[in-house]
């Protein structure tokens, strides 16, 4: 599998909040000045990306972020390939008795980091520009996910333009009170769409604890279909730290 | 000397009438019970908790997520309007439905 299709997952699961998937991207409410941290490693044969995020929420339907990509290669030293700022923007919420309908638009462009960190984004295909939507629904008992993207990822030849899709669910097997600790159970689909279709799918089991506005999540995403056999198969970690 | 001591005493008097008994509780303010729908989570809550906390009077916040209402205790002798209750869980990202008021001198006498 190549690089720009692994890395493209990066991109696709930033600036979370509240209490959602680890990979596919949450269409959140989150309120205003939380936080998010997070690291997200992909392995692939013996090369690693490694990406970092940052989010603050401005207001609770707008949230700017900060996400930065290094690609660590065997037999050289770890290299900076992209840092993006991305954008959140809460487009329709319907609110019921404890549940909420939600849809939103996210994207992220990269900045200028130098002809090194260009390079290192084409060869490793680390997208230059993100657009997608997210929709959830979210309720005591559990919540759903989905969100499809757009990608224009760089090559030596020029640009292609990639796209992933993703469904998630989460389960809360014990609802607990405001303040009490309480868990979460995820399960999440990716697909990946690059030129000549399906590329990937990949399944992710995850989980969270929270209390009050501390969330803790952690999950990690296997490959169950790749297209290009011989490829190394990819993995990828993710953990995130809202409060 | 007995001439300093009576406006002493009176000073003594006159304070322990206007200051409440020692150990005695502040009389308690009325309280509200919102109806707020979308809260489904705790950072749901956090963020309606925190908006709330912030408007002038509001002594105390308690938010039953598995309710959807959100329990505000205001200081005695004050009054926060549903238009201003409305604006700040909109704030917040959620939806106010309802206010339901207790008012704690009335309920006292009420059951007197």
């Amino acid at each position: 599998m190549s690089r720009a299709l692994a890395l493209l997952l990066c991109l696709c699961a930033r600036v979370g909040a509240a209490q959602e998937p680890i990979f596919v991207t949450p269409p959140v409410t989150m309120y205003q000045f939380g936080g998010v941290a997070g690291v997200d490693v992909e392995r692939a044969g013996r090369t690693t990306a490694v990406s970092t995020e940052a989010a603050i929420g401005l207001l609770p339907p707008w949230t700017v972020s900060v996400h930065a990509v290094g690609i660590d290669d065997p037999g050289a030293a770890f290299e900076l390939a992209r840092v993006h700022v991305g954008t959140r923007v809460r487009l329709v919420k319907v609110d019921r008795p404890r549940e909420w309908l939600l849809l939103s638009a996210y994207g992220a462009v990269a900045l200028p980091a130098g002809d090194a960190a260009r390079e290192v984004a084409e060869s490793h295909g680390v997208p230059d520009v993100l657009f997608g939507l997210s929709a959830a629904r979210m309720a005591r008992g559990g919540d759903s996910f989905g969100d499809v993207a757009l990608a224009r990822v760089p090559t030596p030849a020029g640009s292609r333009t990639v796209g992933t899709f993703g469904l998630a669910w989460g389960w809360r097997p014990r609802p607990g009170g405001y303040g009490e600790l309480e868990g979460q159970l995820f399960g999440e689909a990716r697909m990946q769409y690059a030129e000549r279709g399906v590329a990937v799918l990949g399944l992710a089991p995850g989980f969270l604890v929270h209390s009050k506005n501390t969330v803790f999540k952690l999950g990690v995403l296997f490959p169950v279909w790749e297209r290009e056999v011989e490829a190394d198969p990819v993995v990828r970690a993710a953990v995130k730290l809202l409060f | 000397m007995s001439q300093m001591m009576i406006p002493a005493a009176f000073a003594a008097l006159i304070l322990a009438l206007t200051r409440p008994a020692l150990g005695q509780a502040p009389a308690p303010g009325d309280s509200l019970r919102l109806k707020v729908d979308g809260m489904v989570c705790s950072l749901c809550a956090y963020g309606v908790e925190r908006r709330l906390k912030k408007i002038e009077h509001v002594e105390g916040v308690r938010v039953e997520l598995d309710s959807g209402l959100v329990v505000l205790t205001l200081r005695p002798g004050t009054v926060v309007s549903d238009s201003v209750l409305t604006a700040e869980v909109r704030r917040a990202g959620f939806a106010l439905r309802g206010v339901t008021r207790f008012n704690r001198r009335r309920t006292e006498e009420g059951t007197r």
